[in-house]
C-alpha cells in the first residue's frame, strides 16, 4: 500500500467522522486533500469525492431515523437533482482552472456560513398545525413533541438548485449549504434539517457521479474504494465520539481550514 | 401535514428501507474490502471490476429512499407528491442511462 492510499483512506476517514460529528458530507474537505495531498487531478478528486459523499449519505441515512421530512426532501430534490443534471452537462465545457475557482469561491462561502451559522430552534406550540410541508416528531433529548412549519420554500428551492449544480461541478454534497438555509431561513429545526439534507445529498450526487464515471474521471476506482472505506470507518468513529465532541470548536476549526483552502484555490493557484 | 420517519404510519417504510438498505450496506462493505484486498494481492483488474460494481451499489441507496417515499405517497393518494417523486426518479434514470449505457 502506497502513501497516497493511506492519505486517501485518511481523507475518507476525516470526511466520514465530520459527517457524523458536524452533519456534512465532507466533499468540501475531500476535494482539496485528494487534489493537493494525494495528488489526483482536480476532476478525479471531484469524482472520488462524490463516491465519498454517497458513502456518507448511505451510512448516515441508516443512522439518522425519526427526523427526516420526506415530503420536504422530495420537493427540494426536484430542484437539486435538476441542478445536478444541468451541471453534469457542463463538466468538460470549461478549463480546469474555472472549476478550481468555483471550488475556491464555494469554500469561502461555506467558511463564512460556518463562522456565522445560527442554530434556531424553530419550534411551534405542540397543538399548532404544521401545514403541508411542516412536520411533527418526538424529540428524544427533551422528551417532548416538536412541531414546525416550513417557510420561504422558494429560497430553499433556489439554494437546492445551486447546491445540485455545485455537486456536479466541484464534487461537494451541498449539505453545508442546504442545512443552514433550512434552519436559519425556512423554519426547520436543525436536526430535522440535517436528516433531510443527508437524504438529499446522496440522491443529488447520483447524476453527477454518473457523468464523472462516463468521462473516466474515476480512473481504476482504486482511490474511490479507499476513500469510501475511510468514510465508512470514519463515520463509525464519529458516531462514538459525538456525545463528548466539542462540535462548536470543530466547526470553527473546520471554517478556518476552509478559509485556507479557499485562499489556496482563489489566490495561490 | 408532512410525515417524519416516526409519525403518520411510516414505520413500515422505515422497516422496508432498513431491510433493503442494510443488505445493500453489507454488500458495499464486502465489495470494498474485497476490491482493496485484491489490489493489495496484485490483481488490479479484478479489483477495479469489483470496486466499480460496489460504487454502482452505492447508487442503490438513494433510489431505495425515493422509491420508498413514492410508495408511501401513492398509498396516501397524494398524487402531487407522488408525481414529484416519479419526476425525481425519472431524472435519476435519465442521468444514469444517458451517461452509463
Amino acid at each position: 500500500m502506497h502513501a497516497a492510499d493511506i492519505y486517501a483512506l485518511a481523507a475518507g476517514g476525516l470526511a466520514g467522522c465530520l459527517g457524523a460529528l458536524v452533519g456534512i458530507g465532507g466533499g468540501v474537505l475531500l476535494v482539496p486533500i485528494l487534489n493537493s495531498i494525494v495528488g489526483l487531478p482536480f476532476t478525479e478528486a471531484t469524482a472520488v469525492s462524490l463516491v465519498g459523499v454517497l458513502a456518507t449519505s448511505s451510512t448516515a441515512g441508516l443512522a439518522h431515523r425519526g427526523l427526516l421530512n420526506a415530503r420536504l426532501a422530495i420537493l427540494l430534490l426536484f430542484f437539486s437533482v435538476s441542478g445536478s443534471t444541468l451541471g453534469a452537462g457542463m463538466l468538460t465545457r470549461f478549463p480546469e482552472s474555472t472549476y478550481k475557482l468555483v471550488f475556491g469561491a464555494t469554500a469561502a462561502l461555506i467558511a463564512g456560513i460556518m463562522f456565522v451559522r445560527l442554530n434556531k430552534r424553530n419550534v411551534l406550540p405542540v397543538d399548532s398545525e404544521p401545514g403541508v410541508l411542516g412536520a411533527r416528531f418526538h424529540d428524544h433529548d427533551t422528551g417532548g413533541d416538536v412541531v414546525y412549519r416550513v417557510t420561504r420554500v422558494p429560497v430553499a428551492a433556489a439554494v437546492s438548485f445551486g447546491a445540485g449544480m455545485l455537486t456536479s461541478l466541484v464534487g461537494i454534497g451541498g449539505g453545508i449549504l442546504i442545512v443552514p438555509t433550512l434552519n436559519s431561513l425556512c423554519g426547520v429545526p436543525l436536526r430535522a434539517a440535517a436528516a433531510t439534507s443527508v437524504l438529499m445529498i446522496g440522491v443529488t450526487a447520483v447524476p453527477s457521479l454518473a457523468a464523472h464515471w462516463s468521462h473516466g474521471f474515476l480512473g481504476d476506482f482504486h482511490f474511490a474504494g479507499m476513500t469510501a472505506v475511510g468514510v465508512l470507518m470514519g463515520f463509525q468513529v464519529g458516531l462514538r465520539l459525538s456525545p463528548r465532541a466539542p462540535v462548536h470548536w470543530l466547526k470553527l476549526i473546520m471554517a478556518a481550514i476552509l478559509a485556507i483552502v479557499a485562499a489556496k484555490y482563489l489566490i495561490w493557484r | 401535514m408532512a410525515m417524519t420517519d416516526e409519525g403518520n404510519g411510516t414505520a413500515e417504510r422505515v422497516r422496508r428501507r432498513d431491510l433493503i438498505g442494510g443488505a445493500a450496506f453489507r454488500g458495499v462493505v464486502i465489495g470494498l474490502s474485497a476490491g482493496i484486498a485484491l489490489r493489495v494481492l496484485g490483481q488490479p483488474i479484478w479489483a477495479a471490476r469489483i470496486l466499480a460494481w460496489t460504487c454502482g451499489l452505492l447508487v442503490v441507496f438513494p433510489v431505495i429512499n425515493i422509491t420508498s417515499v413514492l410508495i408511501d405517497e401513492i398509498r396516501r393518494r397524494d398524487w402531487g407528491f407522488a408525481l414529484i417523486a416519479v419526476t425525481v426518479l425519472g431524472l435519476l434514470a435519465y442521468g444514469l442511462i444517458s451517461r452509463l449505457l
